[in-house]
């Protein structure tokens, strides 16, 4: 999911996160300097990578699951499968007896709650918004593929 | 249709909006609580430290503050110190980055009604909780 500077801007304004006057200022800011929005808005301090996910996740109606301040298991990570968490950008963040919660970077996307169903049989399965990056760093600590590829790569 | 009520209460300033304090020196947390709560119809005001903060307590007639415990010049704990020595005192939410148990309980023992940590705690829960509680 791509959530370009205009999108974002929109968000972070219709959920509260930002004043239309910073809103301005930064859009003048972005033009003038040529720097992403976010860059800029996290420079000036306006806003914060939390606030940012936590606005986006309410902008779904979901949580924000915040996966560098809640670091996970590995138990629990690899309860979803390597091939269906890389396909899906998918990480286990919460598991109770009645439900998970799963963090994805595109909550809207097609045949993910179908797809994953079966791996929680009887159980709900809610999704909260994660970062791209966040989720691709957990992959990197989580699974043996990646693990492997890094330290090939030292 | 014209409120009538409401346009007498607004005329005579006997409108029932509830005053909120936010003391915290994460600013753009501050600010986005203050635009939330705002949204959802209370007075707002910031300190981005607890010095400024207790005095604005001291001076203002707030009924809510959302209280950091780490802040510059002056910490939660020493803002809950001068709020117990007040005639009036306005109900204190702790929301401070210390999770630790013993925190929770000082602050309590200080007056605070509530705790939360705010790396678990999204905003829009803060927001809701100060719907139902101020």
């Amino acid at each position: 999911m791509k959530l370009d500077d205009a999108k974002i801007k929109d968000i972070l304004l219709s959920q509260d996160y930002i004043s239309e006057e910073d809103a301005v200022a930064a859009e003048e800011a972005v033009k003038k300097n040529h720097v992403p929005l976010v860059e800029y808005l996290m420079t000036e301090g306006i806003i914060t990578k939390d606030l940012l996910g936590q606005a986006i996740a309410e902008s779904f109606k979901i949580s924000f699951a915040n996966l560098m301040a809640h670091p996970i298991s590995e138990k629990i990570v690899q309860r979803i499968p390597e091939e269906i968490a890389k396909k899906h950008n998918v990480v286990l963040f919460k598991e109770t007896d009645k439900q998970v919660i799963i963090a994805t970077d595109d909550p809207e996307k097609e045949g993910l709650a179908a797809e994953l169903k079966p791996l929680f049989a009887g159980k709900t399965i809610k999704l909260a918004f994660s970062f791209t990056e966040s989720i691709k760093s957990t992959f990197i600590i989580y699974y043996a593929h990646d693990k492997n590829c890094s330290r090939s790569r030292r | 249709m014209i409120d009538f009520t409401q346009s007498i209460k607004t005329l005579f300033g006997m409108t029932n909006t509830k005053k909120i304090l936010v003391a915290d020196d994460e600013k753009a947390l501050a600010k986005a609580l203050q635009l939330k709560l705002n949204h959802s119809g209370f007075e707002t005001e910031i300190a981005f430290d607890g010095a400024e903060a207790l005095e604005l307590i001291t001076k203002g007639d707030f009924d809510l503050v959302l209280l950091d415990l780490v802040m510059p010049k002056m910490d939660g704990f020493q803002v809950l110190e001068g709020v117990a020595k007040l005639s009036k005192k306005p109900k204190i939410v702790v929301t401070s980055n210390l999770g630790q148990e013993e925190d929770a309980e000082k602050a309590k023992s200080m007056g605070a009604v509530n705790f939360f940590v705010k790396s678990d705690t999204p905003i829009t829960d803060i927001v809701a909780y100060v719907q139902a509680e101020a």
